[in-house]
């Protein structure tokens, strides 16, 4: 349905999307990367807040630049820092999206009374948004985002400023939201599409790095991850000659998850997502990733 | 296969290639609403007063006033003196499109407070097309008030009125042109520029020569150039609604 074709995006000299050629059916895509790595690039271009140094994006195969209005009639979008009139009710904030949405006014209350519910906003649907704390907020503008029932969504960095609680519930939402659309999920925070993500898509010095399924990405470190018990002192010396991946201390012992090659004589452990992100992106300040 | 089912075939594969072949063309077809009349109705009608200025109520109560203001304070101005004779068209002239600029510069600042400018871009309206209609409606408005300030000013001084609504209309309209072309390349900084050029005629109008050629110019050239810049300006809302945005920004 989406397609990104030999897509290129320059910034001066600078190319933050090199020759990127994808593909997306319904379902959720994580956009994984670190930060600076072009994912907010990517996610705007396919919102057309940016447009293509060269290359093409296709919705059903017609460009989304000629299909203009009835394109963004299909999107909806929820940027990294969502702006809202502070002065506002999330109601009459939503209602006057919709209008600039072109959905007519009846529906529209309709639409805004079941998404303020969807994202348990009910209560304070008549409250001024200068009250709300920055996960009600979030709510706010993924409501805003489902406004027009979007075939296509793109989600930049969702869960910023969520509470641990908050974000559970953004993933329910998430993933009751895409049988029958495409949900495109940036983020660097692998718990947040570990659970929901169909497939996860890894960008690396500009380039696609993998688009697969959770369970191919972590078959890349199949056989590489450890867990080793030390004691608390030997901890340094091991971290020294081992790739540790994440630490856990419980009383003297310490169990360190690291990158071996079996010769230590620990058992191999089921690889995570969060492993491969570390893994993969070690040395990375932006997306300079070495390849597994 | 026989014959018959292979010609069947035949015919639906070029079917669907007709098929395919006409959305390309009806999607390659320049959208049927891209003439100025019709945007406006399209905003009017299809969004509505409320929503075009949602948000900035209180930019327009605030311009209002001060116009307001204004018009109530030259009203009060003593009949016949002539005590900013020698400076009135390049006061004229610099003057005009401040009430224009003020809007803009505040309901550019609010809207880039709120930040609701990347949400607003991915919607059916986009802020491009609230900018357009704003302005249009903004410099129907503006050239109205600048008419009635000409007018009393032409009556409190002793001026020949179509000669000061002249330099306004055109006035007006070269800002008008300078801040959209400025927006379209800058984005919101370029808002700036036209102020700081009509900063610049504010205080080029204390030296007589300004004054002088403003006056020499005759006030058919002035209707000419308000006229097509006019004229410049709209082509330019117009490229917005055909969304020649995507070039330019």
């Amino acid at each position: 349905m989406l397609s990104v074709k030999n897509v290129t995006m320059k910034y001066g000299n600078h190319t933050v999307l090199d020759d990127i050629n994808i593909d997306f059916e319904n379902g959720v895509y994580g956009l994984l990367a670190p930060n600076g790595a072009g994912k907010t690039t990517l996610i705007k271009l396919l919102a057309t807040l940016h447009f293509a140094s060269s290359g093409a994006v296709l919705w059903n195969g017609e460009s989304i630049t000629a299909l203009d209005e009835k394109y963004r009639d299909v999107i909806g979008y929820l940027p990294q820092q969502f702006g809202f009139y502070r002065s506002y009710t999330p109601t009459a904030y939503l209602l006057y999206l919709s209008a600039l949405k072109g959905i007519p006014k009846p529906a529209a209350k309709q639409r805004v009374d079941k998404l303020l519910s969807l994202v348990a906003l009910s209560d304070v649907k008549n409250v001024k948004m200068k009250k709300f704390s920055g996960g009600m907020i979030q709510r706010v503008g993924i409501a805003a985002a489902l406004l027009n029932d979007p075939k296509l969504l793109l989600l930049d960095e969702p869960t910023a400023g969520l509470d641990p609680k908050e974000r559970v519930r953004f993933r329910n939402i998430i993933a009751g939201l895409s049988k029958d659309r495409i949900v495109i999920l940036s983020t660097h925070i692998v718990s947040d599409v570990e659970s929901i993500a169909n497939r996860i898509i890894m960008l690396q010095n500009g380039k696609i790095y993998c688009n697969e399924t959770v369970a191919e990405v972590c078959g890349r470190l199949s056989g590489m991850v450890y867990e080793a018990e030390l004691p608390t002192a030997e901890t340094a010396e091991f971290s020294q000659k081992h790739f540790v991946l994440s630490e856990r201390f419980e009383g003297d012992r310490a169990f360190l998850r690291f990158i071996g090659d079996g010769s230590e004589g620990y058992a191999p452990k089921n690889a995570g997502l969060e492993d491969v992100f570390l893994y993969l992106y070690r040395d990375a300040e932006g997306g300079n990733a070495d390849t597994l | 296969m026989n014959y018959n089912e292979q010609l069947r075939q035949k015919i639906t594969a070029a079917e669907q290639r007709r098929t395919k072949l006409n959305a390309n063309i009806e999607a390659a077809k320049p959208n049927e609403k891209t003439g100025f009349t019709e945007f406006i109705r399209d905003m009017l009608f299809g969004l509505g007063i409320k929503n075009i200025f949602y948000g900035i109520y209180d930019v327009v109560a605030v311009t209002a006033i001060i116009g307001a203001a204004v018009i109530a304070l030259m009203s009060g101005l003593p009949v016949g003196e002539r005590q900013i004779n020698p400076h009135i068209y390049g006061i004229v002239f610099s003057a005009s499109p401040a009430l224009y600029l003020l809007f803009f510069l505040l309901s550019f600042l609010k809207e880039r407070l709120e930040g609701s400018f990347e949400v607003k871009m991915t919607c059916r309206y986009t802020a491009l097309h609230l900018c357009a209609f704003r302005m249009f409606l903004c410099g129907i408005f503006c050239m109205l008030f600048n008419a009635l300030a000409a007018y009393i000013a032409a009556l409190r001084f002793g001026f020949a009125f179509s000669e000061l609504a002249a330099i306004s209309f055109s006035s007006l309209f070269l800002f008008a042109l300078v801040m959209i072309l400025s927006l379209l390349r800058y984005g919101v900084k370029g808002c700036f520029i036209p102020l700081a050029i009509m900063g610049a005629c504010l205080v080029l109008s204390v030296f007589p020569w300004f004054n002088m050629l403003l006056k020499n110019i005759p006030t058919a050239a002035y209707l000419i150039l308000g006229i097509t810049l006019l004229i410049l300006n709209q082509s330019v809302l117009n490229k917005i609604n055909r969304r020649f945005c995507y070039a330019v920004r």
